[in-house]
């Protein structure tokens, strides 16, 4: 798994925080929530990298911190050598963007979790597809048209809907028109978030085999980010696991669903339902006792210790770092090896 | 993956028609009886408000300013169905005259207002920060002052004309739409679709003005329209303070004013010019309230 060229993204010690006023005016508390917290991963040229972990453990917020979406609070995000996370510049009582960043935009793009929401209402679907071509003066009006409809084809739809408006469209359509707002601009480095779980399990399947023909076709370099790992380990090359804000466990996708070394990311793929019947009534079963620690006042030691079927009392005190356990393969845990 | 093959007869296909919220809206706005009465009633004022005192003086060969002190003012009859005032002009040209006014002033002070208002709320909002909070101070400021006051100084010192009162109007009316617009842009930049426009790359006056603006159109346009009626009114008091159109020019403001001071002898001078501006303030809601409704799509069942 060794590369010697550079990774196409370095995100290093990144640290996303949001000030949070809990409700009551003068007399609320202002509180800070770490969402995420210390991330470490790079991926390379081509390469699609998952990165797994419940609902609120800030795998989203990271994806948008590394497109410089919302600002890091601290650490580095390199993309293609160069510091973005420093390019941003505060003006008029809060940060904006550097025009930089701006036209940065033709290299990293974005896939959305809800297409309904991330598609503007009043626009057609050749509005939303020229939209980014406008940008940047990508082609001129005549060529428009035909660059919008080359789009739909490649994402799988009828180029002679262009007039129509998103909500005339299925959801798994929706992403679809996403997708090619995404690669409209022809980037480099795609950032899906979680681009199939606001839909029906059949169209999820489409989406994914959608996004994996692509990224052959196309030599996308992506970061996939879904909360099961049933999805990501189609498309992924590495997965990176997250729990509260940090990378539990890191490795080839096939080490992670068959070798998982984390208790929880075995949880994670104890989840995954195995489609035999007898297999699966046979299967050992790894269910977390309780919820998630909250990311406004994580516990002390491991972030996981509380959950943790496997915990010892050291685990209470010490946060254990991600250390490499073994060729490609880091892990956060005081009991493994 | 099954990709569909690219369309067969490639430039000449025919594309497939989209059902735009706008088609989806006048639909709505279709199905409400009232607001299409109002629509056809507003129509109906408006063009016999512009033809009307042409026809008039085409047919009888009187206008607005033709005296016939000889024959006036007397009561309703056939030659001028709605009789003539003191200095003998017929009635019926002069109050259609004055809705012409009316409608002039309160369209184009309402238009004004809602452009003036609509920008700077959507820029204050979407800047945020300290431009935000400088932005809406002012408006804050403005808004604390006697709104007539203003326009009763602006007037003053400007001059009277027909010109300057809508725009005095105007400038002053924005202040409305600019608060309703800035507290609807404030909830929608927060949704995604801005932030996908920002990632794309789309510049800030770009994501005001093709992704802010036509999604806040909808509270505007009823914002507008509401207004309409309330510019109208504000134009007859000022006439009625005999700052805004100047006799012997009528507009339904001063006809009311003159017909107010007779009312008990000469019942009609009020009575019709009071009766048309109220049967256009009526409709103006009526027809604001189903926008209302058929521009909110949350509404339908």
């Amino acid at each position: 798994m060794s590369d010697d060229a550079p990774p196409l993204l370095e995100v290093r010690d990144l640290v996303v925080r949001f000030d949070v006023v809990t409700p009551g005016g003068p007399w609320g508390r202002r509180r800070t929530l770490t969402a995420v917290d210390g991330v470490h991963v790079s991926v390379r040229r081509g390469e699609t990298l998952g990165l797994v972990g419940e609902s609120g453990c800030g795998k989203s917020t990271t994806g948008r911190a590394v497109l410089q979406l919302e600002k890091p609070s601290a650490g580095e995000v390199i993309f293609d050598g160069r510091p973005i996370h420093e390019w941003w510049v505060q003006r008029w009582g809060g940060w904006r963007w550097d025009h930089r960043l701006r036209d940065l935009r033709r290299r990293m793009q974005m896939i959305f979790q809800d297409p309904s929401a991330s598609l503007d209402p009043r626009m057609t679907v050749e509005a939303i597809l020229a939209e980014p071509l406008r940008n940047f003066a990508l082609a001129s009006g005549s060529e428009r048209r035909g660059r919008v409809q080359r789009l739909l084809e490649i994402v799988g739809l009828d180029p002679r809907f262009i007039r129509r408006y998103p909500h005339q469209f299925s959801g798994g359509q929706r992403q679809r028109i996403g997708i090619a707002r995404a690669l409209a601009l022809e980037p480099d480095l795609i950032v899906a978030d979680e681009p199939t779980s606001g839909l029906d399990v059949s169209i999820q399947a489409q989406i994914v085999n959608l996004l994996g023909r692509l990224q052959q076709e196309l030599g996308l370099t992506m970061m996939f980010i879904a909360h099961d790992l049933a999805t990501v380990r189609h498309v992924s090359d590495r997965i990176a696991v997250m729990h509260l804000g940090r990378i539990v466990e890191l490795a080839a996708a096939d080490r992670i669903v068959t070798a998982p070394l984390h208790p929880y990311t075995q949880a994670l793929v104890a989840a995954v339902p195995v489609p035999d019947p007898i297999r699966e009534r046979a299967r050992p079963r790894l269910v977390l006792a309780g919820e998630p620690p909250s990311p406004l006042d994580p516990p002390a030691g491991c972030p996981f210790h509380t959950r943790c079927p496997v915990r010892e009392e050291r685990c209470r005190r010490e946060s254990p770092p991600l250390r490499t356990v073994a060729a490609g393969h880091e892990v956060a845990c005081h009991l493994v090896d | 993956m099954n990709v569909p093959a690219a369309s067969g007869d490639g430039g000449a296909t025919t594309l497939v028609a989209g059902s735009s919220l706008w088609a989806d809206a006048w639909r709505r706005l279709r199905r409400n009886r009232l607001a299409v009465a109002s629509a056809v009633t507003i129509l109906a004022l408006a063009c016999a408000c512009l033809a009307g005192p042409w026809l008039i003086a085409a047919t009888w060969g009187h206008d607005e300013q033709s005296q016939d002190l000889a024959s006036g003012p007397r009561p309703p009859s056939w030659e001028h169905p709605f009789g003539t005032d003191f200095y003998g002009r017929d009635l019926l040209v002069r109050v259609l005259a004055g809705g012409r006014v009316s409608l002039t002033v309160g369209l184009l002070a309402a238009l004004v207002a809602a452009t003036i208002g609509t920008l700077y709320g959507a820029v204050a909002s979407y800047a945020g920060g300290l431009i935000d909070a400088v932005m809406m101070r002012a408006v804050d400021v403005l808004y604390a002052l006697p709104y007539m006051f203003l326009v009763i100084i602006l007037v003053t010192i400007l001059g009277k004309s027909l010109l300057l009162v809508f725009l005095a109007l105007g400038a002053v009316g924005w202040l409305l739409t600019a608060r309703v617009v800035r507290g609807q842009v404030l909830s929608l930049k927060e949704r995604e679709f801005i932030l996908a426009a920002r990632s794309l790359g789309t510049p800030a006056h770009d994501i005001v003005l093709r992704h802010l603006i036509p999604n806040v159109i909808g509270p505007v346009i009823v914002t507008f329209t509401l207004s309409v009626p309330s510019m109208i009114l504000q134009e007859a008091f000022l006439s009625f303070l005999g700052l805004g159109i100047q006799a012997p020019r009528p507009s339904l403001g001063a006809l009311i004013s003159d017909g107010a001071g007779q009312m008990l002898v000469f019942w009609w001078t009020l009575v019709f010019p009071g009766g048309l501006m109220a049967v256009l303030l009526f409709a103006l809601n009526f027809l604001g309230d189903g926008l209302r409704d058929a521009l909110d799509p949350r509404l339908e069942r």
